[in-house]
């Protein structure tokens, strides 16, 4: 009986470890509300990078038309990843919203990280 | 290598006649001169007076196709509109000469400068448009058209001078040079990839079929006509100034460009053009 209940325990735990990887490591479901926290959170990584004058060209600049994005009538659409994302989640597509609004969060931590990195920058001669 | 390229030595004691007086502070004439003593040692036979007529100074090829241009210069129209329009009275009976002086060769040389009182760097297009709103004028868009236009006038006129930025002995003023310079020399964007990664340490290299231009002497010739503007443009003007060009360089690493006539790029500009001093203006001038 001992030894059952030994089994049952690593059973469970086996399985709640194995639930758990696949919830972390698993993507938030493609919904409004998701797309809605997605951009929140890229536009404060970019806020953040823009504090310290490191934002990049392509995550949502205005003018930028590196992205490119059709919509379900066929028309193709050119911004930036900010941009995109919002087309898309017009668009009702919000996987490829959520897709490039990661993609922005992604470039605005590096904008900060590049531009907080050299704050010392200097000649090398 | 040609006529109109000038000794080292002519350079070098030019710069260091640039240097201080009291009240000033040194700061960019040392850097200038430890960024020209690097070109020496990275292009030798090459002469830092010759810099201003950017990679063309550094292939006699290419410099004679560029002075066959300049015999005829595409610009010469858009120089002499903007020499039009500079000499035109405002509807107050007031002209430009009211703002900058009747010697119009001695405009250009006067920028960029620190003004103590805005506790900033003033640039000559910052200028002209203070001049025109000024005298209830319409201000001119900041990087094309017109302002090239007057700018490549003022520009024209003041070919020959020496460049001679002063940073006065101001903290305020040393902190606004010390933010261009970090400017210059930060790498930014997507490419991470500074002013001086493609300017300095890669200066006269090839990027595809296109040689980088060193840093020092590229001040010189603005505003500057693009072949490459005038492509897209419907009358050929491919005139712009130095704050388009930053922006386009901005774009080109893929980070996101400031507006012209912000403080960072009018601080990078104090800063850039102060890498050139003891060279000669000779804008506008065309490049690829």
């Amino acid at each position: 009986m001992k030894h059952l209940a030994k089994i049952a325990a690593g059973v469970s735990a086996a399985l709640l470890l194995s639930s758990s990887v696949a919830f972390a490591g698993g993507k938030a479901a493609p919904t409004k509300e998701n797309f809605e926290k997605a951009l929140a959170q890229a536009n404060a990584a970019l806020d953040r990078a823009a504090s310290v004058e490191g934002e990049w060209r392509d995550s949502r600049w205005k003018k930028s038309t590196f992205v490119k994005y059709k919509t379900k009538d066929g028309k193709t659409h050119k911004s930036s990843f900010l941009g995109a994302a919002e087309i898309a989640a017009a668009d009702g597509d919000y996987a490829s919203a959520m897709k490039f609004a990661e993609t922005a969060t992604f470039q605005g931590n590096m904008g900060y990280e590049q531009a907080v990195g050299q704050k010392n920058i200097g000649p090398r001669f | 290598m040609h006529k109109i390229v000038k000794s080292l030595l002519a350079a070098s004691v030019a710069v260091s006649t640039s240097v201080a007086v009291a009240g000033n502070s040194d700061i960019n004439n040392k850097d200038a001169m430890a960024m020209q003593e690097y070109f020496k040692n990275k292009l030798p036979g090459v002469e830092m007076s010759s810099l201003i007529h950017g990679a063309y100074a550094l292939d006699e090829s290419r410099f004679d196709q560029f002075m066959n241009i300049e015999e005829f210069p595409p610009y010469e129209d858009f120089v002499a509109k903007g020499e039009e329009f500079y000499n035109t009275p405002f509807k107050n009976g007031k002209s430009f000469a009211d703002c900058f002086g009747d010697d119009t060769s001695a405009v250009k040389a006067k920028y960029p400068h620190w003004d103590s009182k805005k506790e900033s760097v003033v640039t000559l297009e910052e200028d002209i448009n203070k001049c025109l709103t000024d005298n209830g004028e319409k201000a001119l868009g900041w990087k094309k058209g017109m302002m090239a236009y007057v700018s490549g006038y003022l520009a024209t006129e003041a070919r020959g001078q020496t460049i001679n930025v002063v940073v006065p002995d101001d903290p305020k003023a040393i902190a606004a040079y010390e933010d261009g310079k970090k400017h210059f020399y930060q790498k930014r964007g997507q490419l991470n990839l500074s002013c001086a990664d493609c300017h300095v340490y890669y200066g006269s290299s090839y990027v595809r079929s296109e040689v980088l231009s060193p840093a020092t002497g590229q001040a010189s010739h603005f505003p500057v006509y693009r072949q490459k503007w005038a492509n897209g443009s419907p009358n050929e003007d491919g005139l712009g100034t130095l704050h388009r060009r930053y922006g386009g360089c901005n774009k080109q690493v893929r980070a996101k460009p400031f507006k012209a006539q912000s403080e960072e790029y009018k601080n990078l500009e104090f800063f850039h053009t102060s890498m050139s001093n003891g060279l000669e203006y000779n804008g506008p001038a065309y490049r690829k």
